[in-house]
């Protein structure tokens, strides 16, 4: 099942587009530019609960999610946080380990079978002599993450376990539905006993509603 | 009479903190200086107030900033210490140009280098070397944060105070008590207590 070279384009044009929205910030990358990042785009395809990267190991690519379930999160032996879910039409990597060159501190694995079209890091390098567009893409993707990592963070900060539940569960009805309770309630932070209990109220109380 | 601050006057360090992320070459720093900007704040002067868009790259020249943000019953968490060399913005505002919800605020009595955000574009857009240096000046960044954040949700409160004072020493100094305690994400009465046993080396 392989992808044509419009097929990739069009998945990163749809990406690109994505990215200058969550940035505010415009890419202008030619189709030249584009070009050259579908020609050397691989497809990558995983079982699910695999791992596309383990802490200590480096980051070798930059996916784009085609079809599937990923998660990136922290691990250490015991503790498990998850920072985000991505899904199709979205990014995923280990972003500061693809760009950086170090070991990664987070883990990614997918949740459901997953396929991927990624950039291979040393391709991608070879690129940025030869367009400043995509040195700038590069700058945005991180800067994305960044804006994320903090989103997160400040979410944590500034809303209640209850609050954050509600929010998640509205803002993402699909993952809701998509993701294991007990990676939700990694993302939350809680332990998935709160949550189960948090679930069982809100169900609860949609029932009653509805009862009326 | 006031010392007027002047770029060209840091130009030494300002080169040696931003080449040791990035490669710039000292002729490409001389054509950032008429972009730049120096500012002088005195202790706990306000450097960015939580309403107001932050228009404003920072690096610290001398002294020391904090980022942070007031949650409901005057309770402060402190995100960010940026001491010399250090960079320091409110990064949700300054990249979506909306209202921060964080503050900046000196720490200490700080210099402080500075970029407008219509600058920085602009530079971007007419020096070739701008884009490549700006892309691995954000790489740092970006592996700063999420380091915190692997610290702050990972590492026990122990192993994250005995973590910091071994590699920050000075900090403790430096940084009042509350400030460095909710940086760390250590309770109040837990990290007096750290800080005690670590005085009587039980740690």
């Amino acid at each position: 099942m392989e992808h044509t070279t419009e097929e990739k384009t069009e998945i990163l044009r749809a990406y690109v587009n994505q990215l200058q929205e969550y940035t505010g910030r415009s890419l202008l990358l030619s189709a030249a530019d584009l070009a050259s990042l579908a020609h050397i785009m691989v497809m990558r395809v995983y079982r699910r609960r695999s791992d596309l990267i383990k802490t200590g190991d480096k980051e070798q690519y930059l996916h784009f999610i085609v079809k599937g379930l990923v998660r990136q999160y922290f691990y250490d032996g015991t503790n498990d946080v998850t920072i985000h879910f991505a899904r199709e039409g979205e990014a995923v990597s280990s972003f500061i380990s693809y760009f950086a060159g170090t070991s990664s501190i987070c883990q990614l694995e997918t949740l459901e079978p997953t396929l991927t079209l990624a950039l291979p890091r040393a391709r991608l390098e070879q690129l940025y002599p030869y367009s400043t567009r995509i040195n700038r893409m590069a700058r945005v993707i991180l800067s994305a993450q960044i804006l994320q990592l903090e989103n997160w963070e400040l979410n944590h900060l500034r809303y209640s376990i209850r609050e954050r539940f509600l929010m998640f569960i509205k803002n993402n009805q699909e993952l809701y539905h998509r993701v294991p309770y007990k990676y939700q309630a990694s993302y939350l932070d809680i332990k998935p006993e709160t949550y189960s209990r948090l679930k069982t109220q809100l169900e609860r109380k949609v029932r009653a509603i509805h009862g009326k | 009479m006031p010392r007027i601050l002047e770029v060209k006057n840091y130009f030494d360090p300002l080169f040696t903190y931003v080449h040791r992320y990035t490669q710039l070459r000292k002729e490409e720093l001389m054509q950032l200086l008429p972009f730049l900007d120096i500012r002088l704040y005195e202790k706990k002067e306000m450097i960015l107030s939580a309403g107001e868009i932050d228009s404003y790259l920072n690096i610290v020249m001398k002294g020391m900033a904090r980022k942070y943000i007031v949650l409901g019953k005057n309770r402060e968490v402190t995100l960010q210490l940026a001491t010399e060399g250090h960079f320091i913005q409110s990064e949700i505002s300054f990249n979506t140009r909306t209202p921060s919800e964080l503050c900046l605020q000196a720490v200490e009595q700080s210099i402080i280098v500075r970029m407008e955000h219509s600058n920085l574009e602009m530079i971007m857009r007419n020096y070739h070397w701008a884009e490549e240096m700006g892309r691995l000046l954000v790489v740092q960044l970006a592996a700063g944060k999420e380091r915190r954040l692997y610290n702050v949700r990972m590492k026990s409160a122990r192993e994250r105070f005995l973590e910091y004072v071994e590699k920050h020493p000075q900090m403790m100094r430096r940084v009042p008590q509350n400030v460095l305690a909710s940086y760390l994400n250590i309770n109040p009465q837990t990290f007096s207590r750290l800080k005690r046993l670590l005085k009587g080396k039980s740690l």
